[in-house]
């Protein structure tokens, strides 16, 4: 009996540190994102495009965030003015494609 | 025996003299006050030398992947940029409080002559962190393949402009941790 006390009692307090224990994880980055800016793509527009090396890999991940940015953009639209909405040939390469076709004549 | 009872004794002056040393608060322990030149030389030596051993075995993977800066660009930002800098900016409450000073990572190798490190040294570096210094063990709370990012990040980081860094570090609501 007093056995099982003494257990009752180990169980209080090592039950609720095994469930705080369990909060200390590897964390997603979101935790500590700060409320950071929208990259500013729109300046891109301002280099010189002949000087781009596009297998540098430092404007491919510029592009890439960009295409990033822009596709949340135009969700955040519903997609309204997008002219290729209603039709069924329109996938997502096609929709990359126009991006990196904006991205480059904004130049 | 002379010889032994000799060193006995001079070792025993040596252990009480550095103990009374310790003990005494005589040294001066703040960041604001900078070691003696031959005291920084040797903490310095002894910490990059400390560092070459531990990460010499370390296998590099290939860091010029534009996923990788994608990934790295906001960690370094988030996490590294208040004391490690970024571009256009030269210095910060945390880079002017510090001792050692952190490295300013937006200059290469051939201008910040404190900073030789190679990747496998600046992976150890970020993923163990060093002993008083303020550099914290990142690895405890991030797994290798976000420090090899950041990695790949601060080699190109010198070259980076403010437009491309604010870009690359930037995050959407699309970032995502990859599964590993």
């Amino acid at each position: 009996m007093k056995y099982c006390n003494d257990l009752k009692s180990q169980l209080i307090v090592l039950v609720p540190l095994l469930l705080v224990s369990m909060l200390v994880t590897a964390h997603d980055p979101k935790e500590h994102a700060k409320e950071t800016e929208a990259p500013q793509c729109e300046a891109l527009a301002s280099m010189d495009q002949s000087e781009i090396d596009e297998n540098d890999p430092v404007m491919q991940a510029v592009y890439a965030k960009c295409r990033q940015a822009m596709a949340e953009g135009h969700h955040g639209e519903g997609h309204a003015k997008d002219p290729n909405e209603n039709k069924s040939a329109h996938t997502e390469k096609d929709a990359h494609a126009h991006e990196d076709d904006d991205l480059r004549d904004r130049g | 025996m002379q010889v032994f009872k000799s060193l006995l004794i001079t070792g025993l002056i040596v252990f009480v003299s550095a103990s009374a040393f310790i003990f005494s608060g005589w040294y001066p322990i703040g960041a604001d006050d900078q070691h003696t030149a031959v005291v920084y030389w040797a903490l310095e030596t002894l910490r990059e030398r400390s560092v070459e051993h531990a990460s010499k075995d370390l296998v590099v993977p290939a860091l010029n992947d534009s996923k990788l800066l994608l990934l790295g660009g906001p960690d370094y930002n988030e996490m590294c940029a208040g004391c490690h800098l970024k571009p256009g900016r030269s210095e910060s409450d945390m880079s002017l409080g510090l001792y050692p000073v952190p490295p300013d990572l937006t200059v290469s190798h051939g201008q910040h002559s404190e900073d030789h490190a190679g990747p496998a040294q600046r992976f150890w570096v970020i993923k163990h962190g060093i002993k008083a210094s303020g550099m914290p063990a990142w690895g405890l709370t991030h797994d290798d393949q976000r420090i090899w990012a950041m990695v790949a990040f601060i080699q190109k980081l010198p070259e980076l402009t403010p437009l491309q860094y604010q870009i690359l570090t930037a995050r959407t609501s699309g970032d995502t941790v990859h599964d590993h």
